[in-house]
């Protein structure tokens, strides 16, 4: 059992400190870099992040993502690159806009419409009585 | 009154059915839309695998309706895709470029000796590097390319006659008004 869990703390230390790998001058950079690295999914395992993924994919748009924070480029203009080529989905988070308005909004659509059968229900509770 | 709340929640409850049904049996959630389609073949410049004094860029493919497959020897699908390919530029005379993807070029080599070469040439994108900038994420992938340079469709996964037959010939017929 022992050597279980010394293989597996090693394998997950390995995965957290993947980022370490990067260095920059600046902190800024270097925090920039991390939110993206959390905030994009590898496409190829689809819901952990570039900075969880060992697969070869993620880390080789790490390595971009790195190129270009270096460059000095602004998140959104990454961010910008990578749904350009594989599409929104990268993103973790869905942005806000005209084609997600409604993911957002409708648990309280749902939860308004939810009270108005509420109401309705204890009025004609309350007109039996 | 009784009778069409029912009868409505009924139809409501099986709308609701129908749309989980499809989205649990039709969508495809490994295949990625990707925001190229419509625009031009981003820039690249790859040394050609038969001889890498040969560059193959992207204006290379522009001119005529082209093909990029991208590939590699590790993938199992370019394995079962590569006669397909052969058949395509065999039958149907198509112009074929490709981009070796993450690979050794001995290995890629070895593969075209063995098995045949459907490319006109072949770029050598041993980092990934492109690959990243066309947004390819599985191999193989297969670009169709318009004679103007723009990527028209994006096909994820190996070709087969089936996906040709029913998805990607009628695109490159539809692009070159061959019937």
């Amino acid at each position: 059992m022992l050597p279980k869990i010394v293989l597996l703390s090693l394998l997950l230390s390995t995965a957290v400190h993947a980022h370490d790998l990067y260095k920059f001058d600046q902190t800024s950079s270097q925090q920039k870099f991390d939110y993206l690295i959390k905030t994009t999914r590898c496409v190829v395992c689809q819901n952990q992040s570039l900075a969880d993924s060992n697969a070869p994919l993620a880390k080789d748009l790490r390595d971009k993502i790195y190129e270009m924070v270096s460059d000095q480029e602004s998140i959104e203009s990454i961010q910008a690159y990578l749904t350009q080529r594989y599409g929104r989905f990268i993103l973790l988070k869905p942005p806000f806009d005209k084609a997600t308005f409604f993911l957002w909004f409708f648990p309280l659509i749902a939860l308004i419409i939810a009270f108005g059968f509420l109401f309705k229900s204890f009025c004609s509770a309350k007109r039996l009585q | 009154m009784q009778k069409t709340k029912l009868l409505l929640t009924v139809i409501l409850l099986l709308a609701l059915f129908g749309l989980l049904y499809k989205a649990l049996i039709y969508s495809r959630p490994n295949e990625l839309n990707s925001a190229l389609v419509g625009s031009p073949v981003p820039h690249f410049d790859l040394p050609d695998l038969l001889d890498p004094q040969v560059h193959l860029t992207e204006q290379d493919l522009k001119g005529r309706v082209v093909l990029l497959n991208v590939w590699a020897t590790w993938c199992q699908a370019c394995q079962s895709e590569h006669a397909m390919l052969m058949e395509l530029k065999e039958i149907y005379h198509l112009p074929i470029y490709s981009i070796n993807y993450k690979d050794s070029p001995d290995a890629a080599l070895q593969w075209l000796a063995n098995q045949g070469n459907p490319y006109l040439l072949t770029g050598q994108d041993r980092q990934g590097n492109v690959g990243i900038d066309l947004g390819v994420y599985g191999t193989p992938e297969t670009f169709i390319i318009d004679a103007q340079g723009n990527i028209v469709y994006r096909h994820v996964g190996a070709i087969n006659l089936k996906n040709w037959q029913d998805t990607l010939y009628p695109i490159i017929q539809k692009l070159t008004g061959r019937v």
